[in-house]
């Protein structure tokens, strides 16, 4: 086992100065951040920030009311000369730069209309304004029909919705979107990392490295050294990811992300680290079985990258129903396993059983992938410059 | 000299071809024993089983220090040649010495030894594809030997390299098989395998053609090589059956006898048909005995 640790630390050395993992490390979740940050400025600037109305009040009262009312929104509320000629509003619109101009005509409470100018309408907030507005002219119709205004305001306010959940563990969002993330973030390390760890084992194939290290070390030293290697790099670069996902999602967008360390997030890591593992076995055995990678490595890889993906397919089903057939059919296909947990585990909690029954199902394959793969690279080694088949690869796994 | 590897009766097949038939030899303590045999006859087969990457199908194989697991034992260079391009050559190295469970001090040092030795002091932060061939076989042979294995194996060690090269790598077997490291040596080269072993093992078709002291296997060789300048007509070794491979030019006859047993009727029979002025009969190269051993054997299948 000691060599093994060697062979990890050998590749983690080698890789961690390679351009492209740097680049991917790093570069590629800043261009995430920078690509959250415009879309959350984006976003932002499309609400009602920095709104700026003019308003030509015909009843000398409703301004000063508005004013006060909209103190805590974005909105500057400027009061401009009476006027109703068109070209003269649209002069001020334009030299005040206003965003549109509200008239308030003398007689509002009776009949109950409001003009709004505008160039380009944007219709959120002609309805922020209208609501304050009818908020002002119905108490002002209430105060002149006689009747008590505040305690009628107060007996028709509308009915407004607290949501709370009734989840033991849950901490919101988090809930749906830990598991979705680290499935995401399986599926897209993976992807990365393990197409680097088959390229790996290819090049020691191709580079006839493996006759010279197979007088120092065994096969089975080789793969797991390689497996844990690049598994770490892969870790590493999860880590980074996921921190920098986790910033974006709390800086720019308007979720609070709350992970807790509790027994069901710490079996959902398990889920995504056995899963890591299973899908560079996966990797391994493309790398180990192929002649070179322009060949069926690359076509072996795209397959091996929509694995942790294929249940997002059943999403609908297993989130409507997470304890349903499908949920427990795919829960049990060991390649499907890591992903249909995550995403059971996002919205309900599997019993005891099947999570010790699938963790150990999981392991078990991805342990059998790996051996599987240090076999075929042992024989493999025999047939430079050929494409195993699939008859080879089980003649060679029962060796 | 003791002996430090039994192969006993050892034989692998591959689907139905039999790779390797029953071959069993033995390699003693500071010895460079030559594995010869032409490409595809098992050479291969017999180191990986050997070095332990396959299993044999049946025999064993023994060593008398240490079990067949202890692959820091062993040092080998094989003759399909990778090394990492993409790391330096000093640190590739102590890599490689590191697998085999060497201390880094003394690797460290040992490395410097070797580098300095093959000329590639000036290299060691330089990254391995930055070298030329030669040189990477230079960085490819330190890493083989880096670990002082006790068996070291080499697969045609001198192909590739230029003549200056070539002895430089004999005069460091010769110094490494006199400080006891006993070596297994695989090589196309007669000439360079005539220089350096002592004995020799021929193998063709998986299966064994000759085994022993090269001085010993040359003399009962019944084929001797004979050369012979004479006065007479040139027809005086016609119809003699005992006799082939003639060349004859200017008086000057050179043949093979291939029955070296009856050597004086020999001589009374050429010496009355012609008048001898010069004559020599020699063992044959080891050259010589390799294409009529390998011709043999192909001829008697």
């Amino acid at each position: 086992m000691n060599k093994t640790f060697k062979i990890a630390k050998w590749e983690i050395k080698k890789n961690i100065r390679n351009k492209t993992f740097l680049f991917m490390t790093f570069v590629f979740p800043l261009l995430i951040l920078v690509i959250a940050g415009g879309a959350g400025f984006i976003g932002g600037s499309s609400s009602q920030s920095g709104l700026k109305i003019g308003m030509i009040d015909q009843t000398d009262y409703i301004y000063e009311e508005l004013n006060r009312n909209i103190e805590k929104t974005d909105i500057t509320l400027n009061k401009i000369k009476n006027t109703t000629n068109k070209d003269e509003i649209r002069n001020i619109l334009e030299e005040n730069n206003y965003d549109s101009i509200v008239l308030i005509p003398s007689n509002i409470i009776k009949n109950n209309q409001a003009t709004v100018y505008y160039k380009e309408l944007r219709g959120l907030d002609s309805d922020i304004i209208s609501s304050f507005l009818s908020n002002i002219v119905i108490k002002n119709r209430l105060i002149e029909s006689g009747y008590s205004a505040n305690k009628i305001l107060n007996l028709t306010q509308n009915v407004k919705f607290k949501s709370e959940s009734l989840q033991k563990d849950d901490s919101g969002m988090t809930a749906i979107f830990l598991p979705l993330g680290l499935a995401m973030l399986m599926a897209f390390s993976s992807m990365f990392s393990g197409s680097a760890l088959m390229q790996s084992i290819n090049k020691e194939k191709s580079d006839k490295l493996v006759e010279i290290l197979f007088s120092s070390i065994s096969p089975k030293e080789l793969m797991y050294g390689k497996v844990i290697g690049y598994g770490f790099l892969g870790i590493c670069q999860v880590i980074i990811w996921g921190t920098a996902g986790y910033l974006a999602v709390n800086t720019f967008f308007d979720l609070s992300l709350n992970i807790v360390f509790n027994i069901k997030n710490a079996y959902m890591f398990i889920y995504f680290l056995l899963g890591f593992t299973m899908i560079s076995g996966l990797n391994a055995i493309a790398g180990a079985s192929s002649k070179d990678l322009q060949s069926s490595g690359q076509s072996l890889n795209g397959l091996i990258v929509i694995v942790p993906i294929v249940p997002v397919w059943f999403a609908g089903i297993l989130l409507q129903n997470p304890s349903g057939t499908i949920s427990k059919v795919l829960s049990y296909i060991p390649i499907f396993t890591p992903t249909t947990m995550l995403i059971r585990m996002g919205i309900s909690t599997p019993p005891i059983w099947e999570i010790a029954l699938t963790t150990a199902i999981l392991a078990l394959t991805a342990f059998f992938f790996i051996r599987l793969a240090s076999k075929i690279f042992r024989v493999g080694m025999l047939m430079y410059g050929k494409d195993m088949s699939l008859k080879e690869i089980i003649k060679w796994s029962r060796a | 000299m003791e002996k430090i590897l039994e192969i006993d009766n050892i034989s692998k097949n591959y689907s139905d071809k039999k790779a390797v038939d029953k071959v069993s030899f033995e390699l003693y303590e500071g010895e460079i024993l030559g594995l010869l045999g032409p490409n595809g006859a098992g050479k291969t087969t017999i180191i990986r089983m050997i070095l332990n990457i396959i299993a044999s199908d049946s025999g064993n194989i023994t060593f008398s220090n240490f079990s067949i697991d202890n692959k820091e034992k062993m040092g080998y260079l094989p003759e399909e040649r990778g090394i990492y391009k993409d790391t330096k050559v000093l640190e590739t190295i102590l890599y490689f010495a590191n697998l085999n469970n060497m201390d880094l001090k003394k690797a460290e040092k040992q490395a410097e030894y070797w580098l300095e030795k093959l000329e590639l002091k000036d290299y060691a932060n330089n990254q391995i594809d930055e070298l030329s061939k030669g040189m990477q076989q230079k960085v490819q042979f330190i890493i083989a030997i880096i670990h002082n294995p006790e068996l070291l194996i080499v697969d045609e060690l001198f192909s590739g390299l230029d003549p200056v090269n070539q002895d430089l790598f004999k005069s460091i077997l010769e110094e490494l098989a006199k400080n006891g490291m006993s070596i297994l040596l695989s090589s196309h080269r007669m000439n360079m395998v005539e220089e350096l072993c002592n004995r020799i093992f021929l193998i063709n078709n998986g299966q064994r053609v000759l085994y022993g002291n090269l001085n010993e296997i040359k003399d009962n060789y019944q084929q001797k090589m004979v050369k012979i300048k004479y006065e007479g007509n040139d027809s005086f070794l016609e119809n003699n059956k005992n006799i082939s491979n003639i060349n004859i030019k200017n008086k000057k006859a050179s043949f093979y006898l291939n029955h070296s047993n009856n050597l004086n009727k020999f001589l009374d029979n050429i010496s009355e048909k012609v008048n001898i002025q010069e004559i020599s009969i020699t063992n044959p190269s080891l050259h010589d005995i390799f294409i009529n051993s390998i011709k043999g054997g192909i001829e008697s299948e």
